[in-house]
């Protein structure tokens, strides 16, 4: 027994005293009840104890952003004590905005409240060396400073070997999950090294290619209050009950408050429960939906024909032979340039639109150039050679292409009802404000471009912007000046690699993808092209896309090294990852705590799961997060500055040596060292930044208060006293204005200033005349089937959803305690009688590519054709370590692979995804196995 | 009967079944010393067995007469063995070897606190349903646990009608879980005494609401005495009348209401089409679960919803809606304050101003404000 403890509680003795403890009193230890109890304390006071012991004093508080990979970023009150974090209660000090309008707190879900309990689970507390083969579990820790001279060592010779290079490196920076601080730190030394920059996650769909193709940008949407007001929400392919948990009660609010909620998904999910319309439709088919809906709009005239002439290229006129554009270098003996014309209803005859690519007059305000466009018809022009052309508008090809959907056809592909479709239609028609918000698992499935397209296409044609809604993707708000801790004004730049080519390569999924996919699956999901035919593209774009030999090509680089930031799932299979390590000769992991990279890798650093940082979201606050005084580094973890700043330090030093000094300037094209090479010698003395001085993410963050300018006025004290946050004032404001008492929405600026969308054409796209795109029968808005085998062998549909515990803590205790403890798919009752399997039996679940066993759970919320398996299990969760990635082939989208189009540049807003999320499957109980 | 009442009202339609308030619960007191396998705060999906298992076939409470039923002990297998995992051993596991290893639990996972999450009932898609029901102790008004111990060591708080087993008296026998038909009381095997959740009175009595309903995701939870009658549980219980007890027909008065769910999509005929005006929820279900009061709640919302989606006024919807998360909570500061004054007690250490209104504590407006 504890003496202090006991003296401590002599003293007591006055009921409802709060005394301060210094014995840890949870986690580590346990609390002497009995003791409490015949020293006379009542039991409220003994309650009453243990929440101040948990509670400590507010000195002790700190603030904590949202989780390490999500987007929802709420602000966490920390609450501390001597042996660090006890409890995580949100801060819930958000202000009302407007008072019609619900506030966002509390703003945090179960993921983040159990942060606290979960951090020491597998924690890596020391840098480890592998001793023994990959995986085998075989370590030894060592200093940082010796972990930090091995990696060191190895950029090195990786950059001085003759047949070496800068581009022999890769970083994964995780910096679409870190908060913007944190993630700059290895921006920064991959920018100053001008190494490979890939994001390995691409398969989550975040994306949205489909959206760039019509607005020129994947970030569009609304601030999440924003649906308060709305006449008509649709969910499509998105649970916000799973996936926005912070912001789901704005859907419910805004129901109470009138507005008609419409889910679409192929299974009955916990958004789909309180909606007032769910529309079940086939897993995969939601670009045919899409078509329909319009079908439906176009054949009853229900389009906005004035938004169309002014907002979308729909009145654009196009070659009916060639199906190319018509452009200004087909009518006027000049080169190339992407002006594009109209066929003018007054004047009758062809008109150049303003506001496209290479228009001078950067507007859309027609009325200003007197020009009233056509929407429909053919017209006979001459070109500048004088042969004639017959022209049409785009509206008159996306017609054509949306005549083929009729809802009486689709049904069959959809299973959803012709007059389903047509309430659909009408709601997001003929109500005033309507948001159609898309998730990221729409993002993942192979026809995503198409889908994605679909639905913001929907958008266009019933006047959806601004304050009438639109497409919801992902919010995002512009915050300039955090580019400054990494950017070197430019005298460095890293080498930007496609992630979902990157993928392919790494994974060697070229070989899977053509053993597994059939002629006939390919031509179902790529209009008509054959196997043959997709091979040879590909392998083209491929060859091109190498070492970016080829500009209007994707890049990729075939590195040898790899440095991975705090992300766990950058293998994705068995296969893939034995293909990986072959390639990548020296892993380096830094992260906070066991995951399957980490097993794999070759040196391990460990981060700080919670440390310095700021972190930007959907909404208009940006978090803090600041470790609480009191709280103690409880292992030899560092934060991302502290060890990035330490390798320099010691390249520099390798860098000095005698033997080394002539070959520490390393040659670089001028695109990525503006003087010709990147200077190792001095590498340490660049990465600190001698104006700056950041040797810690606490450095870097006071730094970017001066910075960035919307943190002029703000200060950690400052952001302290309101509650972990701070909020970003108009010059974060993107396509609208960011009204301090107002919700925001995408393109106000374009709806009534008339400014250009980022696109082509200056407006929304409906006609891409890509080669590509013309090619695969997707130049206008189309629908294709989606690439999963039709095998009848394997006649289920594994469907990858993003549950409510999709995260990177799938593997916390705390959480798993609340779902059934270990992997499980959910299964139709009907179906699983059929097969014999009873509830909590064991599966396995196989096609041609692999198999993996779980547990079968029933469920009426699954269809009776489908399989559901929830997202983000590490391998290792599964048995013999096989997760459903082995019965998934990655795929890639030639219509993702198009480049050099307009917009369509390779860029953050537009690269490919990695589609491992259409597997055709069969499963069955494995005997004598429970769970 | 307490001279006040605290109670909670929960919103069935805007629980997500998120589990934030579980978590937020667990974190606070049950994540040790014995209360590893309790859940003060559970979200159970309806239909569904519920927690513990079958709770609801398992006795206890009240009959029409006002004899105390008899009433089940839940067993050890009935609330799921929490599972323990060997997350420190991923590292050092060989994931080469045959026997390849993976994060395990040590224990076959059978049942846990959540095991029907999502599962519901009825026929794909033409009209499966299910909704959650977040539960923690009712705080009763009559409380059978109470009635049922021989010892008395369980009490009612006065001031706010906190139900508390009193650990110097219980002596673990056990008749308050065989009496209470909830199941919301839990012997604590460390102890050997009965805990239940306590309302987080310790943080009410400092500014802070319970962790379930500040901390809850879906902000579908308002905390206020059943006599403030300018607060929403009060309006919510008692003037609109859509704030119903569950299972009030075991007769123990509980203080915990809930909002019936009245929000689920349009049933599916055998041929796809939509059947107009239907409702997912069996209304069967919803008089077992809330009593016939249901009926006009359900109504009532309807109909309020129906005028503010007309552009009409509704203080039902907007009260519902909750503008303000911290206007959910009203804890009556002043009257807490009041209290430990005449007790002569030291005055209460204040950690949150921020959830102070109530019936004895009236929201002074800045300057600011008031503009």
């Amino acid at each position: 027994m504890n003496r202090k403890r006991r003296d401590f509680l002599k003293i007591s003795g006055v009921s409802a005293a709060y005394l301060a403890t210094t014995s840890p009193l949870f986690a580590n230890s346990e609390i002497d009840v009995e003791v409490e109890i015949s020293k006379k304390l009542t039991t409220e006071d003994r309650y009453r104890n243990e929440f101040f012991a948990t509670y400590s004093n507010s000195q002790e508080h700190g603030f904590s952003n949202g989780c390490i990979d999500c987007s929802s970023n709420c602000s966490w009150e920390v609450w501390t004590n001597d042996n660090g974090l006890r409890r995580k209660n949100q801060s819930a000090n958000y202000p009302l905005i407007d008072e019609k309008i619900p506030d966002t707190n509390p703003s945090g879900c179960a993921i983040g409240a159990q942060l606290s309990q979960a951090m020491q689970e597998g924690k890596i507390h020391y840098p480890m060396q592998r001793i023994g083969a990959r995986g085998e579990g075989k370590w030894e820790s060592i200093s940082w400073d010796d972990a930090a001279k091995k990696v060191a060592e190895n950029i090195f010779e990786l950059l001085t070997d003759k047949r070496g290079g800068p581009q022999k490196l890769m970083f994964h920076t995780a910096d679409e999950y870190l908060g913007e601080v944190r993630s700059a730190a290895g921006e920064r030394f991959c920018r100053q090294l001008g190494a490979v920059k890939v994001n390995l996650s691409s398969e989550n769909g975040a994306k949205f290619g489909g959206a760039t193709v019509a607005y020129g940008d994947n970030r569009v949407g609304c601030t999440y209050d924003f649906l308060f007001n709305t006449d008509t929400i649709v969910l499509w392919g998105e649970n916000m009950a799973a996936s926005h948990i912070p912001d789901a009660h704005y859907i419910s609010e805004a129901k109470y408050n009138g507005a008609k909620v419409v889910v679409i998904s192929s299974e009955f999910n916990a958004s789909a429960r309180t909606a007032d319309l769910w529309v079940p439709l086939k897993h995969g088919s939601d670009s045919i939906l899409a078509m329909s809906i319009m079908n439906v709009i176009v054949n009853e005239k229900m389009y906005k024909s004035e938004f169309m002439k002014l907002y979308t290229d729909l009145p654009l006129l196009v070659d009916m032979d060639t199906k190319k554009l018509l452009r200004r270098s087909d009518i006027e003996p000049i080169e190339s340039c992407e002006q594009f014309y109209c066929w003018d209803k007054q004047k009758k005859e062809i008109a150049l639109m303003p506001g496209t690519a290479d228009d001078e007059r950067r507007t859309l305000r027609l009325k200003e150039f007197g020009i009233d466009p056509e929407l429909e018809g053919s017209y006979e022009i001459t070109d500048k050679n004088g042969f004639p052309i017959n022209v049409t508008t785009v509206f008159e090809l996306f017609k054509q292409s949306v005549s083929k959907y009729r809802p009486e056809e689709t049904q069959k592909f959809t299973n959803v009802h012709p007059d389903t479709v047509r309430v659909l239609a009408n709601d997001i028609t003929n109500t005033k404000v309507v948001e159609i918000i898309v998730g990221e698992t729409l993002n993942r499935a192979f026809n995503s471009v198409n889908t994605l397209w679909n639905i913001a296409s929907i958008c266009g044609i019933t006047g959806r912007m601004g304050p009438y809604g639109g497409l919801h993707t992902h919010n995002e708000f512009l915050i300039a000046g955090f580019e400054q801790l990494s950017d070197f004004q430019g005298k460095y730049n890293y080498r930007e690699a496609s992630s979902f080519i990157s993928d392919f390569i790494l994974g060697d999924v070229k070989k899977s993808f053509y053993a597994h996919y059939k002629d006939e699956d390919i031509k179902r999901s790529q209009n008509g092209m054959s196997k043959f035919e997709h091979s040879q593209i590909l392998s083209a774009m491929l060859k091109d896309g190498k070492d970016a030999k080829k500009s209007g090509i994707k890049p990729w680089w075939e590195s040898q090294s790899a440095i991975i930031v705090g992300n766990s799932n950058i293998f994705k299979g068995n296969k893939h990852r034995n293909s990986f390590l072959d390639k990548i000769k020296f892993l380096t992991y830094i992260g906070p705590k066991a995951c399957e990279t980490a097993i794999y890798s070759d040196i391990l650093l460990p981060s700080h799961e919670y440390t310095f940082d700021i972190k930007s979201s959907q909404s208009r606050y940006v978090t803090l997060s600041k470790p609480a005084a009191k709280i103690k580094s409880l292992d030899g973890a560092k934060d991302e500055w502290e060890i990035f700043s330490l390798i320099a330090k010691k390249l520099e030093e390798i860098a000095n040596k005698v033997d080394n000094l002539a070959k520490s300037r390393v040659k670089d094209e001028k695109s990525y060292a503006r003087e010709g090479y990147h200077d190792l010698a001095n590498f340490y003395k660049e990465y600190v930044d001698t104006k700056h001085n950041i040797n810690s993410a606490e450095d870097a963050l006071h730094t970017s208060f001066n910075t960035v300018e919307q943190f002029r006025h703000w200060s950690v004290e400052k952001m302290e006293s309101v509650g972990g946050f701070l909020e970003l004032d108009e010059r974060a404001a993107k396509s609208s204005p960011l009204y301090t008492n107002r919700a925001y929405n995408s393109f106000e600026n374009n709806l009534y200033r008339f400014e250009p969308l980022k696109t082509l054409s200056g407006r929304q796209t409906f006609y891409v005349d890509h080669p590509l795109y013309i090619r695969l029968g997707a130049n206008t808005n189309s629908a294709m089937h989606t690439i999963r085998s039709q095998d009848r062998r394997y006649p289920f549909i594994l469907s990858t959803i993003d549950s409510r515990w999709s995260s990177s803590q799938r593997s916390s205790k705390i959480l798993l305690q609340l779902q059934r403890g270990m992997p499980y798919i959910q299964v139709n009752p009907t179906t699983a009688a059929k097969k014999n399997i009873h509830d909590a039996d064991r599966v396995k679940i196989f096609n041609d590519v692999g198999e993996f066993e779980c547990m079968a759970k029933l469920s009426t919320t699954v269809p009776p054709d489908t399989i559901l398996i929830e997202n983000g299990w590490e391998c290792y969760n599964y048995v013999e370590n096989k997760s459903p990635l082995e019965v998934a082939v990655k795929a890639l989208n030639l219509l993702e692979m198009a480049e050099g189009w307009g917009h369509l540049k390779f860029s953050k807003v537009w690269d490919g995804v990695t589609h491992m999320f259409d597997s055709s499957v069969d499963f069955e109980k494995v005997d004598g196995v429970k769970g | 009967m307490s001279s006040r009442q605290l109670a909670m009202v929960i919103d069935l339609n805007k629980c997500i079944g998120c589990q934030t308030c579980t978590v937020a619960c667990k974190t606070e007191w049950t994540n040790r010393d014995g209360r590893e396998y309790m859940y003060w705060n559970n979200v159970e999906t309806y239909p569904g067995s519920g927690y513990p298992k079958d709770w609801m076939n398992s006795g206890g409470g009240y009959d029409q007469f006002g004899y105390l039923n008899e009433g089940v002990i839940p067993k050890e297998e009935d609330y799921g063995v929490p599972w323990e995992y060997n997350h420190d051993a991923i590292m050092s596991s060989d994931f080469t070897s045959e026997e390849r290893a993976h994060i395990t639990q040590k224990s076959e996972p059978k049942w846990g606190v959540n095991w029907d999450e999502d599962v519901g009932d009825g026929q794909f898609p033409n009209d499966n349903y299910f909704f959650y029901i977040p539960r923690i102790c009712n705080h009763c008004s009559e409380p059978s646990c109470l009635s049922a111990c021989p010892r008395e060591a369980i009490f009612k708080r006065d001031e706010d009608g906190v139900v508390l087993v009193d650990l110097d008296k219980c002596e673990g026998y056990k008749f308050c879980i065989a009496g209470c038909p909830y199941k919301k009381i839990y012997f604590n095997p460390k102890i050997s005494k009965s805990e239940k959740c306590n309302l987080c009175f310790p943080r009410i009595e400092q500014g802070l609401p319970p962790a379930c309903a500040q901390q809850c995701s879906g902000r579908t939870r308002f905390v206020g005495f059943l006599d403030d009658e300018e607060g929403q549980v009060y309006k919510l219980v008692n003037k609109y009348k859509v704030a119903l007890g569950l299972r009030d027909d075991w007769g123990t008065e509980p203080n915990v209401y809930y909002i019936p769910p009245t929000e689920a999509p349009v049933k599916y005929d055998a041929f796809g089409k939509i059947i107009e005006d239907s409702n997912r929820i069996p209304y069967d279900e919803l008089v077992t679960l809330f009593g016939d009061g249901v009926k006009d709640a359900i109504q009532t919302i309807k109909s309020e919803k129906k005028k503010k989606k007309e552009g009409e006024q509704s203080e039902l919807m907007d009260i519902l809606i909750a503008y303000n998360h911290s206007e959910m909570f009203r804890l009556d500061a002043n009257y807490y304050a009041d209290i430990a004054n005449s007790r002569g007690s030291k005055s209460l250490l204040r950690v949150d101003s921020r959830y102070d209104q109530g019936k004895y504590t009236k929201k002074i407006l800045t300057f600011k404000e008031q503009l």
